[in-house]
């Protein structure tokens, strides 16, 4: 079941001679787990900003095509640029990467309330889904923190927590971990994982680096200029090393590895039928060398 | 050409400790020297001290007890602005800084400020705007530029300081893979040209490939202070202080055991001696030959 | 002078009344002070002011506060005593000059303006430290009919502080390591000297306005038919100590008049 359908989208800045985005067809079917990948200016950002609504509602532009929401009414459904901004809050959780700029509360527990009050929510009903949103980010002993005391990590999990709480059934999110350090960056991905395992939530997100989330995402997609270059689960994507260097993408190094042992003779191509998998973690990588040993 | 061989070490930190006016300790009594001409990460979580103890270095924060000595002056007792001639320092984010309409005067801030003029001034800027690819942009106005470019700007208006030191936040971060490359051979350039680098970070594998000596800094104590590799090999003290072995590492010492002995820290490297040591084995094994050695010794 | 306008919860029987309450109770005590002219009942009401102050424990922040205050009260009260015409003259420091002679009455009414200053700055930190920021501004919200757009802003605005002067710190410090002199000169140079300062201040804060607008409403603000977490009702406590409060008022009126 799909549950965002991007059809011939084509979106262009306002002054800029060539489209951010030129005739991309996507879908993202509900439970994925996405990343979308590609060198700065390669259009990661303009895609998420048209799948969460940021465009059109906040940033104006030429915008072709649609981005179809599926499951968004009873009837089927609807293209993101008709829902407005607040209504689309529902459905999608957007979540930024700068921590800072999107913690509007003084007390961590008033900001999950936040989008709860916003969309109209019982009271009555607040403090159980507070709650709920803050255990499953694995931040419960947070919830009568000051907001401006908690590490980046700390905010970004707050920041998910809050889209959390308004049940969305798809997370998007812009190079959430860019400025969190090794543990802020694992704590965070560790809980995106859980959402989209445990509770079947849709993730999208970009990001320059692949190499921890490559064993944790369904399907890379790779832009350039605007485009789609190639997309497929990472051990196909991971296939193509030279696509990567084309594109400014750094290939993670176990799959590099995988890459390097067949230069050096002693694995068969890797699209060869007796070849291995690709490896994606290091304990991957080490027992595929293991036993060449 | 800027680092002057004096004999004495270029920076040197005695028994450094800041308290912060909230009452939190950021540094428990730091000591290190730092010749001319290193190239040195500083690595750590956040808010174990890294920026607060680089900033000890050109005087933008005093220490609370204990020295820092530039080039043999104590820095408390000098100007910011009279240390910056000595020490670069470029700010993690590029908009804490970036605030004309041209570039070129962006770039020229610094060098105005130490006092040049005319054509030198004039000089340094487009040499400096030339080092990190952004003369093209020389007259226009940096907020058209992308985060990326902003920030190679940001090191250009250091550089152009044609500081000994230069001191850089993250300089990649939020940087793709090519930028960052790009940021890394530019830093790379300046210390063989004798420029003294020391460059904050949390990825590993930067560190891996591009410092010589590095400092892991863990709750405001320097825990270790060595070449990349002898602090690969303590993987517990690395990961206490929340950080990662670079892939590449982890896998060199797991396949130790088996008789991998790579430290280049390239998977390249690690597959060639994957492959000298399987073909070692398929050679032993049909010779019935027992090799108690390493890979060397069979050689 | 530090005067601390945080909130301070030490959880007091003052901290568990309705910030209404509190709301009306720095009002009220505002105008009884300006009906009060006489130095000794606004002693009276100064200290029993403290004494609540100690009731809520906020006495040691209170009491740094009127310290720093004492100054202005006396330098207040000063001008009032050199330059209030009336009243039987005591004292002339300069013959050729009557209009700042010191009367009897001029002494009365300086102390009373200082006390009075003193008062109402007071009555206003006891509000302030035993309220959190986002109870007062519901209470508006609800009870006064402010537009909840204009109160969300006021909470936006105090969750911003400690950003902004981390990022006052941070652009300072990035302009000084390019030598950057903010000391230099007069005031005209004193003034431009700001400029490395206040553009990426302003410029970063632009920016993060708009991030933040785009970060709001993507979680659905600005929907009809708002809910408000933890709307707190008025007690019976409440109650009573706003009639108290206002009776206090109608007794002042009574007896000024």
């Amino acid at each position: 079941m799909p549950s965002i359908t991007i059809e011939n989208l084509t979106f262009s800045y306002p002054d800029c001679s060539s489209p951010a985005l030129y005739e991309v067809n996507l879908t993202i079917e509900a439970g994925e787990f996405i990343v979308i990948t590609g060198a700065t200016g390669a259009g990661k950002s303009t895609l998420l900003r048209c799948i969460n609504g940021v465009i059109p509602h906040f940033q104006p532009g030429t915008l072709q095509g649609n981005v179809w929401l599926d499951r968004a009414t009873p009837s089927g459904r609807v293209p993101v640029a008709r829902v407005s901004a607040p209504q689309l809050a529902r459905f999608i959780g957007s979540v930024f990467d700068d921590p800072e700029g999107q913690i509007v509360s003084p007390i961590v527990e008033e900001e999950i309330a936040f989008g709860l009050e916003n969309t109209g929510v019982d009271p009555a009903q607040m403090d159980d889904r507070i709650a709920k949103a803050l255990a499953d980010c694995g931040i419960s002993h947070l919830r009568h923190r000051a907001t401006s005391s908690l590490s980046g990590g700390q905010k970004q999990r707050v920041a998910i927590a809050a889209v959390l709480a308004l049940a969305p059934k798809i997370l998007v999110l812009d190079e959430p971990t860019s400025e969190l350090d090794p543990d802020g960056t694992e704590a965070v991905l560790k809980v995106l994982f859980e959402l989209n395992k445990n509770h079947g939530i849709t993730i999208i997100i970009a990001e320059q680096k692949v190499t921890l989330l490559a064993p944790l995402c369904d399907r890379l997609v790779l832009l350039e200029k605007g485009r789609i270059a190639l997309q497929g689960p990472p051990r196909k994507v991971f296939m193509h090393p030279y696509i990567f260097a084309k594109l400014g993408v750094e290939l993670p190094a176990p799959a590099r590895l995988a890459h390097a042992l067949v230069q050096a003779g002693v694995l068969p191509p890797l699209d060869s039928p007796d070849a291995p998998p690709i490896p994606l973690t290091v304990e991957e990588a080490f027992t595929l060398s293991r036993q060449l040993l | 050409m800027p680092a002057k061989l004096t004999g004495r070490p270029l920076i040197e930190v005695r028994q450094l400790k800041h308290i912060y006016r909230s009452g939190g300790e950021a540094l428990k009594g730091i000591a290190l020297t730092i010749d001319a001409g290193e190239m040195i990460a500083v690595v750590g979580r956040n808010g174990a001290g890294k920026t607060t103890l680089t900033k000890h270095f050109n005087g933008l924060l005093r220490p609370t007890t204990g020295t820092v000595l530039l080039d043999g002056q104590d820095t408390a007792k000098l100007p910011v602005a009279q240390l910056a001639r000595t020490v670069g320092y470029v700010f993690q984010n590029p908009d804490h800084q970036i605030f004309h309409e041209r570039l070129f005067d962006e770039i020229a801030f610094g060098p105005r400020n130490l006092g040049l003029r005319g054509d030198e001034l004039t000089t340094r800027v487009d040499s400096a705007l030339k080092a990190v690819d952004l003369t093209d942009y020389r007259d226009r106005d940096p907020g058209e530029l992308s985060r990326g470019q902003r920030k190679r700007a940001a090191l250009a208006s250091v550089l152009a300081m044609e500081t000994a030191v230069i001191i850089l936040d993250e300089p990649t971060s939020g940087q793709d893979y090519q930028e960052s490359e790009q940021i890394m051979a530019i830093l790379q350039e300046l210390n063989r040209r004798g420029h003294t680098i020391i460059f904050i970070t949390h990825d590993m594998e930067l560190v891996q490939e591009h410092a010589c000596r590095v400092l892991l800094i863990d709750d405001g104590k320097l825990v270790i202070d060595s070449p990349p590799r002898e602090l690969f090999r303590q993987e517990q003290a690395l990961t206490s202080a929340g950080l990662r072995l670079p892939p590449t590492a982890e896998l060199e010492q797991r396949l130790a055991a088996f008789g991998i002995h790579s430290d280049a820290g390239t998977v390249e490297a690690l597959a060639a001696s994957i492959a000298r040591r399987s073909s070692q084995i398929t050679a032993r094994d049909s010779f019935k030959e027992n090799c108690s050695g390493g890979a060397a010794a069979c050689q | 002078m530090s005067v601390s306008i945080e909130y301070i919860p030490t959880g007091s029987p003052v901290h568990r009344l309705h910030a209404l309450t509190k709301l009306i109770f720095a009002l009220a005590v505002l105008t009884i002070s300006m009906l009060l002219s006489q130095p000794l009942p606004l002693l009276l009401l100064f200290f029993s002011l403290l004494g609540i102050a100690a009731l809520a424990s906020v006495s040691q922040e209170i009491l740094s506060a009127v310290k720093g205050l004492l100054k202005v009260a006396f330098f207040l009260a000063l001008l009032q005593v050199f330059f209030y015409p009336e009243g039987t003259v005591l004292f002339a420091p300069i013959p050729s000059l009557p209009g700042l002679s010191v009367t009897d009455q001029g002494i009365i009414f300086g102390i009373s303006m200082a006390l009075r200053m003193m008062v109402i700055v007071t009555s206003f930190l006891l509000f302030l430290t035993t309220t959190p920021a986002r109870s007062t501004v519901l209470s508006l919200v609800e009870y006064l009919k402010v537009p909840y757009d204009y109160a969300f802003l006021f909470i936006t605005a105090l969750r911003f502080i400690p950003t902004f002067l981390e990022e006052v710190r941070l652009i300072g410090q990035a302009q000084e390591a390019r030598a950057h002199d903010f000391s230099g000169g007069g005031p005209l140079a004193r003034l431009k000297t700001i400029f490395p300062l206040a553009l990426p201040l302003v410029m970063i804060s632009l920016q993060r306005a708009e991030r933040m607008a785009m970060a709001m409403e993507t979680r659905g603000f600005g929907l009809p038919g708002r809910t408000y977490y933890r709307t707190e009702k008025p007690g019976a406590v409440d109650i009573m100590v706003i009639v108290a409060l206002l009776s206090a008022v109608a007794a002042a009126v009574l007896l000024r008049f």
